[in-house]
């Protein structure tokens, strides 16, 4: 079987089992899941704009608030619940994301990556600030239900397990399509890019309104998952910090590492219960190890793995020249 | 009428008149030759025709339509394509997504792509195609997977040439394309040109700094000195003319080949 074969194949039996998983587990943990899925929706939308684009965001957990909100505030006025939250939820965040898209079109590098945690900052702010958002206090949602129907924590691990697997799709729909194509074009060489007709300024714009819808989706997921958004988790910058983190360690431009990733920053605090603030410094030290000793992450490192496992070489290319570089891929 | 014409096209940075009223025009179904020693303002008029350099005067029409106005990726959509001076490839992808990439014009409602509706299947099947076709023609065939920043140097320039191609230009922009390759890869790279112009029909723009590519593939040349027009003809008049081998002046004319 080819290596996409190979990627097919795991991915589906991944899939299957994640299906099948609720039916031999306790309730507790597929809620536990269901919240792992909330970051893996948001790191794939990060990694969309920082993995494939090559655009570093350290604000995502801004959009993340802002799924969170949008949909915690039509729950408390409208009665809504999840789907609604997560259309109006996408869209805004999808505005809002074209909007920052727009203003940071002249930045690159650290720029970039400094502009958007102000924007991370910016929306804690105003969380903080405006009273309609209710501060430290939060707002609580009630219990969740779709089209009408209740779910408990089996029902909700399903609703994420969807979204999740949607915004996967779409990604991964993206991403090997003309679009995702021009978004890479981007990030390997801008001059390139724009001798090939790719409109720089409209493809960053979008691609950061594609991104920010994405992660906007784990955050209306969240919200209603812990059924109550307080400033204790929207209010600072960690939120985005996970999320880069999730993609740096998980590796780059891979949709798979986006969950690999996201489950480290998930699980790790998790398990180490009463020393989850030592979580902190493990991230630090994964992120130094990774971009130091496998910049492509851990789904590199197991894509290298599992080519061994088939019995190849990590490149079965005749001449090689600049034996230098390493590949994103 | 001419496929390209710039007019008395400035171009100051600073102080330094890198353009000062250059003149050019490039007659359709010609390799047309833009040469002069370093410095003179070669790249600097090519990106300006790339639209990747804003002129301060002057005019440059292709196809009888205003440049002025556009940017770089609008260059495309026209039907220029360009390479440049130093290879510029999209290096962690592999030949094919290069040469795919070089087809972005051509990838239709970018909607119908990114949701892989059946349309954008449709186009895309296509593309790749082509892109086979492509990558045959310039000898590609068996590193179409590979990621082109493993590649030889003299393959790298094909593959720059082909995404180029790509996109099916009518006027192909070559900035030094000999630059860094030895004889063979000189005359392997002229081959190539002259079969793009002949076989495909493409105009090329050629701007060179080695006078034996000039010699072997221009029809015509133009040479600038100082950001100025100093001479314009066929490639044997020019080489002898005497404002030409005054600004060659402690260079080689003659091909060292
Ligand atoms: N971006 C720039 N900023 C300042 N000076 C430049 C720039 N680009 C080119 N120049 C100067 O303009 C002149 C023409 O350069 P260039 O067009 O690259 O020459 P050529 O390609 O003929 O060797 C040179 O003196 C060069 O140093
Ligand atoms: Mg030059």
């Amino acid at each position: 079987m080819s290596e996409r074969g190979w990627q097919i194949t795991l991915t589906f039996l991944a899939f299957g089992a994640l299906l099948a998983l609720p039916a031999a587990i306790p309730s507790f943990y597929a809620s536990l899941l269901a919240f792992m899925f909330t970051y893996v929706i948001a790191a794939v939308g990060v990694n969309l704009l920082t993995g494939y684009t090559g655009l570093v965001t350290v604000g995502h957990g801004g959009f993340f608030a802002i799924g969170a909100y949008t949909t915690a505030l039509m729950a408390k006025h409208l009665g809504t619940s999840v789907v609604p939250g997560l259309v109006a939820g996408t869209v805004l965040a999808g505005i809002v994301g074209f909007g920052l898209g727009i203003i940071c079109l002249r930045l690159g590098g650290a720029f970039l990556a400094i502009a958007t945690l102000g924007f991370a900052l910016a929306v804690g702010a105003v969380l903080n600030n405006w009273s309609i958002f209710e501060g430290r206090e939060g707002i609580q949602l009630g219990k969740n239900s779709v089209a009408g129907l209740g779910i408990k924590d089996v029902g909700f691990y399903y609703v994420g397990l969807a979204v999740m697997a949607i915004v996967m799709l779409a990604s991964w729909s993206i991403i090997r399509s003309g679009v995702g194509r021009a978004f890479v074009a981007m990030r390997d060489s801008e001059r390139a890019a724009e001798a090939m007709g790719i409109n720089l300024r409209l493809y960053k714009t979008v691609a950061f309104a594609i991104s920010a819808a994405m992660t906007a989706a784990g955050g209306v997921l969240f919200a209603h998952h812990n059924r109550y958004v307080s400033t204790e988790t929207f209010g600072d910058t960690w939120l985005s910090v996970d999320f880069l983190t999730a993609v740096v360690v998980g590796g780059q431009a891979s949709l798979f590492g986006s969950a690999l990733g996201a489950a480290f920053v998930v699980m790790v605090p998790y398990y180490l219960g009463e020393l989850r603030d030592f979580a902190y410094v493990l991230n630090g030290v994964a992120l130094i190890a990774v971009l130091v000793f496998a910049p492509d992450g851990m789904a590199g490192v197991l894509a290298r793995l599992l080519r061994r496992v088939l019995g190849r070489t990590a490149r079965e290319v005749a001449p090689v020249v600049d034996p230098v570089s390493v590949g994103r891929g | 009428m001419d496929l390209l014409s710039a007019r008395g096209v400035h171009v100051h940075f600073g102080g330094l008149r890198a353009l000062d009223g250059v003149d050019l025009s490039v007659p359709p179904g010609s390799i047309y030759g833009l040469i002069g020693p370093n410095g003179a303002g070669k790249t600097t008029l090519f990106n300006c025709i790339s639209r990747f350099q804003p002129y301060s005067a002057g005019a440059i029409h292709y196809r009888g339509r205003d440049l002025g106005a556009l940017g770089p990726h609008d260059a495309m959509g026209l039907g220029m394509a360009r390479t440049f001076q130093n290879i510029n490839l999209f290096r962690s992808r592999s030949t094919l997504d290069n040469i795919l990439i070089g087809m972005h014009a051509r990838l239709g409602n970018p909607l119908a792509a990114m949701l892989s509706l059946p349309s954008g299947r449709r186009r895309e099947g296509a593309l790749r195609g082509r892109a086979r076709q492509m990558a045959e023609m310039f000898g590609l065939t068996d590193v179409l997977d590979q990621q082109v920043v493993h590649l030889p140097f003299g393959y790298q320039k094909r593959v720059e040439l082909a995404r180029a191609l790509a996109s099916e230009p009518t006027l192909l922009l070559l900035d030094e394309p000999v630059a860094g390759c030895n004889e063979e890869e000189t005359r392997e790279l002229c081959e190539i040109v002259r079969a793009i112009n002949r076989d495909l029909n493409v105009t090329v723009l050629v701007v060179e700094h080695d006078m034996s590519l000039v010699r072997a593939i221009c029809d015509e040349v133009t040479v600038l000195d100082f950001g100025r027009n100093i001479a314009r003809g066929a490639p044997v008049e020019i080489l002898n003319h005497p404002a030409v081998v005054e600004a060659y002046l402690g260079e080689t004319v003659a091909p060292h080949a």
